[in-house]
């Protein structure tokens, strides 16, 4: 534990991640609440995509910062915060969704239930990142992504919706996509 | 951001909005298909309990505590934990022969709905069976439709509510039998056109098995 937090401190000036991580470490309340505002949402949301069940959700989600947090001598500030905590998010997610398949069928899981174990490392990692991103988004663009990919709105309907001319919902959907857009470049595939 | 970076952003901008290709490489379209995809799903927008920080924050001072623990600190947690017991004990053993009031049914996806499922919270109450569904990855109804819950039995089915999660699936949905659930014990959700007819569509998106 001394070992790593002296690496960190050694970054620190430079490195924000590695700070809030060397306070976590440390049990510093505010550095826990700080770290569950930024990352619960991305844990949360590969945990319920792998596990398809609220409460197993929730259960891997508290694992995984307990975990991260007993865990901290493994943690290398070069890497960052968000792969660190992803890498132990996906192994909590896996672990109790073995337990889940070892323990008896008492009450009803189709086979159909088994299809969010079936996520590939590459869509939680897509899910991971976009989660990241949208956090990263203005409330009101967040909103209007929201609308237009999960509600399923028309442009027309969210201008209806919101009570705004639709040259003004065309103009922010786009400036939103392309924030996301941005925020979301480092997984470009070259061709 | 060189000009052919700003390009790019703004061809996949185009592309996440509309889904009209803009005339990006094939591998790209690909990776921003997932995006889509992932945008539109239930995971993406669900948040957990708020409430989940605190027990965490006790979970972690817990650790330290175990971390700084002394010997006759461990006795004392030892005998605390011993009671602890024998009053759980105690408690387990006055509840038995006793019916749950509250027990819990899980619904799976069917083909029309595979990534979705659900918990149902049933509970006995004066004025009958309190069912409330906690929802996951199922889509809104689309307009014109809504869902409808079900309760299924050897006598036939029964409506107990209708939903459309068009505001999101983060809250759980409340609906409630007047039946008796030992008579009617699967648990069934399907989407209904809204063409005034109350007979079921048939078109079953959840449900779980008697």
């Amino acid at each position: 534990m001394i070992r790593a937090a002296e690496r960190t401190a050694v970054r620190a000036p430079a490195d924000p991640d590695g700070e809030l991580a060397r306070r976590f470490a440390a049990g510093d309340t505010g550095a826990v609440r700080e770290m569950y505002a930024r990352w619960s949402g991305p844990v949360y949301t590969v945990a319920i995509s792998r596990l398809g069940y609220r409460h197993l959700a929730e259960e891997a989600l508290q694992e995984t910062f307990v975990k991260a947090w007993q865990a901290y001598d493994n943690f290398d500030p070069r890497r960052g915060l968000g792969p660190w905590l992803y890498t132990i998010a996906r192994r909590v997610a896996l672990d109790i969704a073995r337990r889940e398949r070892r323990r008896p069928i008492t009450t009803t899981l189709s086979d159909t239930a088994e299809a969010p174990d079936a996520t590939t490392l590459s869509q939680a990692w897509e899910e991971w990142e976009v989660r990241c991103a949208l956090r990263d988004l203005p409330g009101d663009e967040r909103e209007l992504v929201r609308l237009t990919h999960y509600v399923g709105l028309s442009q027309s309907q969210i201008a209806d919706q919101l009570g705004l001319p639709i040259g003004t919902v065309k103009s922010r959907i786009h400036r939103a996509h392309r924030r996301l857009a941005d925020r979301l470049g480092h997984l470009r595939v070259r061709a | 951001m060189s000009p052919a970076d700003r390009d790019h952003s703004d061809a996949v901008a185009g592309y996440l909005g509309t889904g009209v290709d803009p005339g990006l490489p094939a591998p790209e379209l690909v990776r921003l298909d997932l995006t889509r995809s992932v945008l539109s799903r239930a995971a993406t927008w669900a948040n957990p309990p708020p409430e989940l920080v605190d027990a965490l924050l006790d979970r972690i001072a817990i650790g330290r505590g175990a971390g700084r623990r002394s010997p006759v600190r461990s006795i004392a947690l030892g005998t605390l934990a011993a009671a602890v017991l024998v009053v759980v004990g105690l408690l387990a053993a006055d509840r038995l022969g006793r019916p749950d009031p509250e027990r819990q049914v899980a619904l799976a996806g069917t083909e029309l709905a595979p990534d979705a499922s659900a918990t149902a919270t049933l509970r006995d109450t004066p004025s009958g069976v309190s069912i409330r569904l906690q929802i996951v990855g199922l889509v809104p109804a689309p307009l014109g439709f809504y869902y409808q819950g079900w309760v299924t039995g050897p006598a036939g089915s029964v409506p107990i509510g209708t939903f459309h999660l068009r505001e999101g699936d983060d809250e759980p949905v409340d609906l409630w039998s007047g039946v008796d659930l030992s008579d009617y014990p699967t648990l069934t959700v399907t989407l209904e056109p809204e063409d005034g007819n109350p007979a079921s569509s048939g078109q079953r998106v959840l449900t779980s098995q008697p």
